[in-house]
């Protein structure tokens, strides 16, 4: 696929999704404002500490990845971008080309939600460091793309990749605020734990995921056979 | 070889037979129009045609292309038109060609110049037709599927697809039969 046939695709669906792209920004700026800022104060510093990484990483990973689900299931499917989705099915282009493509617009609206999100919290005085919005990304990332094969499915195997999304966002907030407990105990005056395992465990679990669900959703949509309803 | 070929070929979705066994041959620059007994039977065969949908049995060839193994081939040599009256989702016919000519790697100027020269002698016809009809031509296909088109718009159709192979399908044999009766009236000089 050409460069010129990506970014036409690209820019047309981002065009169409603009609506969506302002409400995806708007509830995460809404969301990242109105989330819980309290930090636990007091006690074991460990405990405080997971405490912490939990008031860090939830919101953003199970709003972003519902956002990401709602936007995945709007790009195929429900009429709205009709003439486009026919002339991409008609277009002498590869499942997988087409997969790349038109995945990269979830991915940019998560994104700048995710963005936004991380942005409201910085600014009303409690954003997760750098890191753990990293972590909080590459999760979003990966489970929009688990949840894009879901509008090539139907029934049961449609609702299962939507529950795959979130069972991905599941492990993954698991491994970045409880995988560090797992790896070497800081000494006790050190008052949290080394971030290593966590984060790299994160991101080596969202991109084996992202690329499993990316190339998944490239060999469904190279399959996949848009017969007209009865 | 023919341009297009199918093979005892059909088409199955959960249990349900939608196409039935159907073989066809179709040479450079022939015209057949199909009926069938419904309006989702002629839409899935205009896929089927158009190397959009694979058949579940039985073999489709576009030349010597078959869609399931070399679909991009197969439909560099087809131009599709749906049924459907098309939603305006490009804000201006030249955004809709433009997008069309980058999907099938063509100079958009070029693309676009053809597309005017095209929209000029389809005078009469309605957007929803013409532009999708448009779209499929600038692709420079030899073989133009044509999913249910209107008999109304077949002398137009046919000012604009001289020399290519022609495949439509209709939901009656009366509507095949008077698409391809304004086409040949068309076609053949006075």
């Amino acid at each position: 696929m050409n460069r010129a046939a990506m970014l036409e695709i690209v820019v047309t669906r981002l065009r169409k999704d603009r609506r969506l792209l302002l409400l995806a920004c708007a509830a995460a700026a809404i969301v990242g404002f109105l989330q819980p800022h309290a930090i636990a104060t007091g006690g074991d510093p460990f405990a405080r500490d997971l405490l912490t990484r939990n008031v860090w990483i939830a919101g953003p990973i199970f709003f972003g990845t519902w956002l990401g689900v709602v936007v995945a299931l709007a790009q195929r499917g429900t009429g709205r971008l009709r003439e486009i989705e026919l002339c991409e099915q008609a277009a002498p282009l590869y499942g997988r080309e087409l997969a790349r493509a038109t995945a990269l617009v979830p991915c940019i609206i998560v994104t700048l939600a995710s963005l936004l999100y991380w942005f409201v919290q910085f600014v009303t005085g409690l954003a997760a460091p750098p890191a753990f919005f990293v972590l909080s990304l590459a999760t979003v990332l990966a489970s929009t793309l688990v949840a894009l094969s879901a509008t090539l499915r139907r029934g049961a195997a449609r609702f299962l990749y939507v529950a795959s999304a979130f069972g991905v966002a599941t492990i993954s907030y698991l491994l970045a605020v409880y995988g560090d407990t797992l790896g070497p105990h800081p000494p006790r005056n050190a008052g949290h734990y080394y971030d290593f395992v966590g984060v790299v465990s994160v991101l080596v679990f969202c991109t084996f995921i992202a690329f499993a669900a990316l190339r998944q959703y490239g060999e469904a949509l190279a399959r996949y056979d848009p017969v007209p309803d009865a | 070889m023919p341009l297009l070929e199918m093979r005892d070929a059909s088409f199955t979705r959960d249990g349900t037979t939608i196409v039935h066994p159907l073989s066809l041959h179709l040479e450079r620059s022939e015209r057949l129009a199909l009926p069938f007994s419904s309006t989702r039977e002629a839409a899935t065969v205009a896929l089927l045609a158009a190397g959009i949908v694979k058949a579940t049995h039985g073999r489709v060839f576009i030349s010597e292309f078959d869609p399931r193994i070399q679909p991009v081939q197969a439909k560099r040599l087809v131009g599709y038109v749906p049924y459907d009256a098309v939603a305006h989702e490009f804000a201006t016919f030249e955004d809709y060609v433009t997008y069309r000519s980058a999907l099938w790697a063509m100079d958009s100027g070029s693309a676009v110049d053809l597309a005017r020269a095209l929209l000029a002698r389809l005078d009469g016809v309605h957007e929803a037709f013409a532009r999708p009809l448009i779209g499929a031509l600038v692709g420079h296909p030899a073989l133009l599927v044509l999913d249910r088109p209107l008999a109304l718009y077949a002398p137009q159709v046919a000012r604009v697809t001289s020399g290519l192979a022609i495949f439509s399908t209709h939901a009656s044999g009366e509507q095949a039969r008077a698409f391809e009766d304004a086409y040949a009236r068309a076609a053949t000089p006075a």
